[in-house]
């Protein structure tokens, strides 16, 4: 676990909260009033058809986009209050992101992506790659670490972008519909991988997707539609 | 040293080892390469033309008054309008010095030649005849002024030892020549129109890929990194292509150095060795051009704000201001209007400062006219609503390329520049060249102190084509001269019908008639004469049968025969026969020549070149542009869009922006040389003009050629994949 800008575990309390945001592109409104609340460990589901705002309520939750209303607090600080310089920092190590796909680097191997975070945040190379190549291992991929993304197969690229995304140890991973490009059976793999080792990490996820299959995995589901929100059932 | 890592971690990023990654590295060297040849070349100028000056002082005869140890003749001879010099020497001391490149001092009947001279004469029997003395070796590097020189030594003939002077030995203390004013001017306007083309083409070359970097930045944004560090991470990836760009421009220049050997333009060469760039000149730009590339990646991402989605959505195409584009042309064109109106043109011509200033005039109207082509090709693709498919993707397309434009805008900076340029070389060549002559028929041969003139005359009767022969005899006394020639000279060099043996004309001022004079050592009286004007100055005698100028022996000897060429050709050779120290009189000064043809090659080679570089510019932007936009183009093909309208469409898009350069250039570059030249001297090469548009048109075809290979890879369905 990683002793980040915010640290000090507290498992009751909502660690990440958005409230009534609203956001629009141009005349197109993307939220209207949608909130949510994610507490540390648990894994959150983001549902909804494509179009509803799901995608950027996750951004708005990550510090990536800011919310023209409302707000989104990190264990009590404001996200938009912070500088590009803290945002970016949160990310590299409270934050860790999985999206469908283009977010691995492709002229790095796949264990200097997964190491990436780590020499960013000015760790020494042999220690971060020490500490990638674990991450490669727990998640069945160490055998691709010297290949580069594009000559790996769709979910083992996916599974190193989930190394990626928990080698600083995140307190929060957001995972954009992780599995959209992979076959059911891949797919299942990698959600089996993720929030086992987000489990283990004590890592919240907040895990953005339209297939119910991919729902089962979360604690909990909240579907949004037309920039709304609104929180599901618990999942039995 | 955090930024140091990042820096690493950019330069990792280039050298990425994927195809496309060492594509891009490939091409962005080769650019910046090609780049810092030509910058290397020019910096080469510099120590290249001192160095030939150098051997020239080195190996010219030193007459200085003094310890004398040789005896020295000039002579030359003419074969198809090529000059070919020597020097005639004899040893009078046992230490007499050889000239430099030379081991010994040939003796009567020896001749030493350059290279050049060898060839000539073994593949051409005439040259042969004109050198009836045996070769006995060739000149070194050392003392030939360039590698093609037609220079040779000979041993002076005992005949000829009173014409030739007495000289010390080799290497006079006499400075180099310096420019003429036009000459600073020219240069000032010819290196812009080279510098800023270049530095356009290094630009574009380090911003080849510019899409895909964005997308790879934008992944590392994602995982943590700062705007600050993405900084660092761009500039490492820059830097790699333009450090490695200048490794490959240093080979490339030492690699294509030898071949300076063989290339001589317009009577202007160098030898390999005299090409090293100036120290200075060097250092800047081997610090210069990583400096711009990093620097052009930095501003790159000042107006491309990328962010960890990729680049910002948000962000609205940079407006292309007018204002100061249009204000530099303004501004140079009111500096060549001022300078001007300070002194008309042949002052100008006159003074180094004010034809600096106009050289920096004309140099601030074609760096407008390069800013002003964005922006013209902006406001056409904006306003142009085509028909057709293929021109109307093409300008959709244009409104969001800057690289196309951009890399045109060098080129219309060539093309402005040489238009300008042209013209006003055109008025260089009228401002040192003599006037026309009115009488091409009349050939003037200067002859050698003691000549025999007898044995000359008879040479020359013997040319075909020969009408008259006319002895000039000029001897000066204090206060004038006593000039003495036939009557058919008289009447045609001052213009006067009443001429008979024994009249006297007076141009200018002379002793009254009756004044006793001592010529050749002999008494004689000034006759009456009569006012005339002319290009005779002083006393002119038609003295057929005066004794006393009789005994004067003639400086020239006025010949009428055909007007062309190969007459000259044909007198020179007949009196080399007799005398090579006859020299035939010409319109130009030689030194004159070659820098008036050194800047002549110096301005078409370098738009050859640029022209080249802007084909691998534009060639090189046009494939990126149609592999980073790969998958629209696949959309576009799968939605039915024949691939043939696709590649009429990459063919709009090179012509349009090149349409619009030229219809730029040629009012601009014919503008810019109208101010600049004097009334009634601006002509307009109209032919130059038309080859330049035809010009345009196959590197626009050259350029869309390239890019079908591209085009048929993006247009497969496997190009719909995005991931």
């Amino acid at each position: 676990m990683t002793s980040g800008p915010m640290s000090g575990p507290d498992q009751t309390r909502v660690l990440l909260e958005a409230v009534d945001l609203h956001k629009s592109f141009g005349p197109t409104p993307a939220l209207d009033g949608a909130g949510l609340g994610v507490r540390a460990g648990e894994v959150v589901a983001v549902m909804g058809p494509s179009g509803s705002g799901k995608s950027t309520l996750l951004h708005c939750l990550a510090g990536i986009l800011t919310p023209d209303k409302g707000t989104v607090r990190y264990r009590d600080v404001e996200l938009s209050a912070m500088g590009d310089g803290a945002r970016s920092e949160l990310r590299r190590t409270d934050f860790g992101f999985v999206f469908q796909f283009g977010q691995l680097v492709p002229e790095l191997s796949c264990l200097e992506n997964v190491a990436l975070p780590l020499r960013l945040g000015s760790v020494k190379r042999k220690e971060a790659e020490s500490r990638a190549r674990e991450w490669l291992e727990r998640l069945e991929v160490a055998d691709v670490a010297d290949k580069r993304p594009g000559e790996t197969s769709g979910g083992q690229g996916q599974r190193v972008a989930v190394a990626r995304a928990l080698v600083t140890g995140p307190r929060v991973v957001f995972a954009d519909e992780p599995t959209g490009a992979l076959d059911s059976l891949n797919g299942e793999r990698v959600m089996q991988l993720l929030v086992t080792a987000a489990k283990e990490t004590n890592a919240a996820v907040v895990l953005v997707t339209h297939e119910p299959r991919v729902a089962a995995y979360s604690d909990r589901e909240v579907v949004v539609r037309d920039g709304k929100s609104r929180e599901m059932e618990p999942v039995t | 040293m955090r930024w140091a890592d990042d820096l690493v971690l950019g330069i990792r990023l280039a050298v990425g080892g994927s195809r496309t990654s060492w594509a891009r590295l490939a091409l962005t060297a080769a650019g910046v390469g090609l780049g810092v040849t030509v910058l290397l070349l020019a910096a080469s100028i510099g120590p290249a033309r001192e160095a030939k000056s150098h051997r020239v002082q080195a190996a010219s005869v030193d007459s200085t008054p003094g310890d004398a140890k040789l005896k020295a003749r000039h002579v030359s001879v003419s074969w198809q309008g090529r000059l070919i010099t020597g020097v005639e020497l004899a040893a009078t001391a046992p230490d007499a010095p050889a000239p430099p490149g030379v081991g010994r001092i040939p003796g009567p009947g020896e001749l030493v030649v350059s290279p050049e001279l060898l060839d000539l004469m073994r593949t051409e029997d005439s040259v042969r005849a004109r050198f009836p003395e045996s070769v006995i070796g060739v000149i070194a590097d050392a003392g030939l002024p360039r590698p093609k020189s037609l220079i040779f030594y000979a041993g002076l003939p005992e005949a000829h030892h009173d014409s030739a002077h007495p000289a010390a030995g080799f290497g006079s203390g006499r400075p180099p020549a310096t420019l003429l004013p036009i000459y600073r001017l020219l240069m000032v306007a010819a290196i812009s129109a080279l510098l800023v083309p270049l530095g356009i083409f290094v630009l574009v070359a380090t911003r080849l890929g510019a899409t895909g970097r964005a997308q790879r930045l934008a992944a590392i944004r994602l995982v943590g990194a700062s705007r600050t560090q993405i900084r660092w991470i761009a500039s490492g990836e820059t830097l790699t292509g333009a450090v490695l760009g200048l490794f490959v421009g240093v080979a490339l220049f030492f690699a294509a150095r030898p071949l300076a050997r063989f290339i001589e333009v317009e009577g202007v060469g160098f030898f390999p060795t005299d090409l090293l760039p100036d120290p200075l000149l060097g250092a800047l730009i081997a610090l210069g051009v990583p400096v711009v590339a990093v620097l052009s990646a930095l501003l790159a991402l000042r107006t491309e704000d990328v962010g960890p989605l990729g680049l910002s959505r948000a962000v609205e195409l940079p407006r292309h201001r007018a204002g100061w584009r249009f204000g530099l042309i303004g501004a140079g064109a009111a500096l060549i209007v001022v300078i001007s109106a300070i002194g008309g043109y042949w002052q100008v011509m006159a003074d180094a400062r004010l034809a600096v200033g106009l050289g920096l005039g004309i140099a601030l109207v074609l760096a407008g006219t390069g800013a002003v082509l964005p922006w013209l090709v902006g406001k056409v693709a904006h306003r142009l609503e085509p028909d057709g498919i293929a021109p109307l993707l093409a300008l959709r397309t244009l409104r969001f390329d800057a690289g196309t434009p951009r890399v045109l805008s060098g080129v219309v900076v060539v093309l402005t520049g040489s238009l300008t340029l042209q013209v006003l070389l055109g008025v260089a060549a009228q401002f040192t060249a003599a006037p026309p002559s009115d009488t091409p028929d009349r050939w003037v041969l200067d002859l050698p102190p003691r000549a025999e003139v007898r044995s000359l005359e008879e040479a020359i009767a013997l040319v075909g084509g020969v009408r008259q022969v006319s002895e000039v005899r000029v001897h000066p006394f204090r206060g004038g001269l006593v000039t003495s020639t036939d009557c058919v000279e008289i009447a045609e060099r001052l213009d006067v019908d009443d001429c008979v043996n024994g009249s006297a004309y007076l141009v200018g001022s002379a002793p009254a008639p009756g004044t006793k004079l001592k010529i050749n050592g002999q008494d004689w009286v000034v006759p009456q004469h009569k006012k005339a004007n002319g290009d005779l100055w002083g006393l002119v005698v038609a003295g057929g049968a005066d004794p006393v100028l009789a005994s004067v022996p003639p400086t020239e000897l006025v010949v009428r025969g055909d007007p062309d060429e190969s007459f000259g050709d044909r007198l020179l050779a007949a009196t080399g026969r007799a005398d090579r120290g006859v020299t035939l009189r010409r319109q130009f000064e030689a030194g004159q020549v070659e820098l008036f043809a050194s800047l002549r090659s110096g301005v078409i080679g370098g738009s050859v070149l640029l022209t080249l570089l802007a084909v691998i510019g534009l060639a090189a932007a046009a494939v990126d542009q149609v592999w980073e936009r790969r998958r629209p183009t696949a959309v576009l093909a799968a939605n039915g869009v024949p691939p043939k309208v696709l590649a009429v469409s990459a063919l709009w898009q090179s012509a349009i922006p090149a349409a619009v350069g030229i219809g730029l250039a040629i009012p601009i570059g014919l503008g810019t040389a109208w101010l600049v030249a004097p009334s009634g001297r601006f002509r307009v090469d109209w032919t130059e003009i038309a080859t330049t548009v035809a010009a345009a048109a196959v590197v626009v075809l050259v350029v869309s050629l390239c890019t079908l290979p591209a085009l048929r890879s993006a247009i497969r369905p496997a190009s719909l994949r995005t991931e």
